[in-house]
């Protein structure tokens, strides 16, 4: 399939990589889409679900990274190692699956932002916002033992892109 | 008050008449935001309390923060309602990003004590071209 944006990168569980890779994957999105909301946007839905794969993850295993275009949308994937008897991978599906019992993502972020006020306890938060915020659909694949992969799907923004590669 | 920074976040603590105003500057990315901005947001409100002026959170000069920052703010404005403190938030209204991320927090103030407010104009008053 041809598509006209597409971005790959393995990085180190790294908590200090994440902001250069934000920038990196804004600059890239700015220049193929010319479209400063949609690279703040996309910049802000790589850091969140980078923070959650470097905090949740094993550490010194390396983090993936796919940001595609694929048709009208921009799909961002992060793939990361778990250990097997985390409990991370049963509050990531259930919290997609909380996530999509909403019918509009900023109905969730607001449940999010209430539940974080009344619990002072931050949970999840970042891929509510991802979701909110980006614009975007979030799933997850937890099927591989050891492995999670969280995929964000983004409406691009109209236009045609400069054919990154 | 005085000011903050930590990492390639600045907050400039300005006190005037009636008010306490937190200007944010760079970026807020911290693994554990809480457990850095918590305990100065929280002098903050009670120094506010104290001499019975508002406090002002500016943000039209952040250029990001994480979803951790998020519950920092969050905390503060626990804190402030806990305080009777009359809390303003201030963002950029021209970043759709901080327009987004800010509308947001509007479920907060719904029920009062907390203002959110967007601004074209920078923290100095002069209004962006």
């Amino acid at each position: 399939m041809n598509r006209a944006f597409q971005l790959t990168m393995r990085i180190p569980a790294d908590w200090d990589r994440i902001e250069d890779v934000r920038q990196a994957v804004s600059k890239c999105v700015l220049a193929a889409f010319g479209d400063v909301r949609f690279c703040d946007a996309l910049g802000m839905v790589v850091s969140e679900l980078l923070e959650n794969a470097v905090k949740y993850g094993v550490a010194d295993e390396p983090v993936h990274l796919a940001v595609e275009q694929t048709g009208g949308q921009v799909v961002v994937t992060v793939t990361n190692s778990v250990g097997r008897e985390s409990r991370y991978l049963k509050t990531l599906v259930d919290h997609v699956h909380w996530i999509r019992s909403f019918d509009e993502p900023l109905m969730a972020y607001e449940a999010a932002l209430t539940r974080a006020y009344e619990t002072e306890a931050e949970g999840g938060l970042g891929i509510v916002r991802a979701a909110y915020e980006g614009g975007c659909s979030i799933d997850c694949d937890v099927e591989t033992p050891g492995l999670v992969r969280v995929v964000a799907r983004c409406d691009a923004p109209d236009g045609p892109t400069a054919g990154a590669q | 008050m005085h000011d903050f920074s930590f990492d390639a976040l600045t907050i400039e603590a300005q006190s005037r008449d009636g008010l306490v105003r937190l200007v944010w500057r760079g970026k807020s990315r911290d693994r554990q935001p809480v457990a850095v901005l918590a305990p100065y947001l929280k002098n903050a409100v009670g120094a506010a309390a104290e001499t019975g002026k508002r406090l002002e959170l500016c943000f039209q000069e952040i250029e990001y923060f994480n979803s951790g920052t998020v519950m920092a703010i969050v905390q503060a404005i626990h804190a402030a309602r806990a305080r009777g403190v009359a809390l303003r938030i201030v963002y950029k209204s021209d970043a759709e990003w901080q327009r987004l991320s800010f509308d947001a927090l509007r479920v907060f103030a719904r029920d009062g004590g907390v203002e959110i407010v967007g601004s074209s104009a920078t923290v100095d008053g002069e209004v962006r071209a």
